[in-house]
């Protein structure tokens, strides 16, 4: 038997394929890149939506702890205007419902010449600002634009968009190292909002002195004062490391600001 | 450090990998042009080699061919987009191919190679870190002419 039998080896061989390998895998690996960064950017983008869902009072644990670094230096003697101020305050609030859960502290030291809105509805006014503020509209300004960045939930803006950078880095990290995460706690607790957040609190101020007096005055004039002290402050050297001056966006800004909107 | 051996493994892997894969090619081909004569086909299932004046004997060959760390990293990464894995292609080709030519070496007084059969199986995927390899076993029946 006789079976015809004719072999040849194939010119080509169309089994494996000609791409080569790292051009490929840098392709998927750049293309995959882009992905995260593009839903990361996503995510962060709707984290200010998702936050201002949040219960005023959300996040209380956390303010309390930071409440506790400032009434550390307070004086243990309690502030002798305190029944006024905590006054003043409880008319701003009796506006709306949701602004009932906030809580005034009020810190006996002259050096914090400052008010901080920290989360959990819980704000800070150093008594060092309050003898800075002339009239009972002045202090009512100051105490409704730290309410604005309560009702803007600013504070966990911020502090969600620091957690989600702090995710993301100790992911590219693979949780390697501890420092970095101490620094961005540091960053936590730093206390500074973003100029627009800044601009937006005086504007819900603004408003809330209107609908308590009825009158614009004491919005303008509260920075006036603050522009003083400011000014005091830094011609006396000692006091340049003073928080105001970092924590808040340029006063005469903010004056011309709001004196366009009082002029409305 | 595990960065630094993965770095000193995915290096390893693409230079011995590749200088590899080129060397047995060119020794692939060489076989190949020259055993190309010898028959071999897949057919033959049903012929009975006594009665067409043959006797036959059951022919085996075997190869098993590792992967390099550089393909595994490769395909791992193919493998979160799916799509082909480029980089498996050659190891398979080569272990048929090279499982071919030993089951042609294995004989070569044979006439005819009939019915033969390629599995393929995969070796040391238990363990997840291991690298695995590939075991291609060919066979059929070679058949000498009774004189």
């Amino acid at each position: 038997m006789q079976i015809p039998y004719q072999a040849k080896i194939p010119s080509k061989n169309h089994n494996v394929s000609t791409e080569s390998l790292i051009a490929k895998s840098f392709q998927i690996i750049l293309s995959l890149i882009i992905f995260i960064l593009i839903s990361i950017v996503f995510v962060y983008l709707s984290l200010g939506i998702i936050i201002s869902f949040a219960p005023i009072n959300f996040g209380k644990i956390l303010g309390e702890s930071f409440a506790k670094n400032f009434q550390a230096e307070s004086k243990s003697v309690p502030y002798q205007q305190e029944e006024q101020i905590q006054n003043i305050f409880a008319k701003l609030k009796n506006v709306d419902p949701q602004l009932q859960s906030l809580e005034l502290r009020i810190i006996n030291s002259n050096d914090l010449v400052n008010a901080f809105a920290l989360p959990g509805g819980i704000i800070i006014i150093g008594t060092g600002l309050l003898e800075e503020l002339k009239s009972e509209q002045e202090i009512a300004m100051i105490l409704g634009h730290e309410i604005g960045h309560q009702v803007n939930r600013d504070y966990l803006q911020r502090l969600s968009k620091s957690a989600l950078i702090l995710v993301i880095y100790s992911a590219i990290t693979v949780g390697g190292s501890e420092v970095p995460i101490a620094s961005s706690l540091n960053d936590l607790l730093d206390l500074s909002f973003s100029r627009r957040q800044e601009l937006n609190a005086d504007q819900f101020g603004l408003e809330l002195l209107n609908k308590v007096y009825h009158s614009s005055f004491g919005a303008v004039e509260a920075f006036q004062s603050i522009l003083q002290i400011e000014n005091k402050l830094s011609t006396n050297h000692k006091f340049l490391d003073l928080n105001i001056l970092k924590t808040h966006p340029d006063t005469k800004y903010r004056i011309k600001k709001l004196s366009e909107k009082v002029a409305k | 450090m595990e960065f630094i051996i993965l770095v000193v493994l995915f290096f390893t892997g693409l230079i011995f990998g590749t200088l590899n894969e080129r060397k047995h090619y060119r020794s692939i081909q060489k076989r190949e042009a020259d055993l190309i004569q010898r028959p071999l086909v897949s057919f033959g299932k049903k012929a009975n080699p006594i009665y067409q004046g043959f006797h036959g004997e059951l022919v085996s060959a075997n190869v098993v061919i590792s992967i390099d760390y550089f393909k595994k990293f490769v395909a791992n990464i193919s493998n979160l987009i799916g799509g082909k894995v480029v980089s498996y292609e050659t190891l398979l080709d080569r272990a048929r191919r090279e499982a071919i030519l030993r089951l042609k070496e294995s004989c070569p007084e044979a006439d005819f190679i009939i019915n033969t059969r390629i599995e393929t199986a995969s070796i040391g995927k238990s363990t997840n870190n291991s690298v695995a390899c590939v075991e291609v076993l060919v066979y059929g029946t070679a058949l000498y002419r009774v004189n």
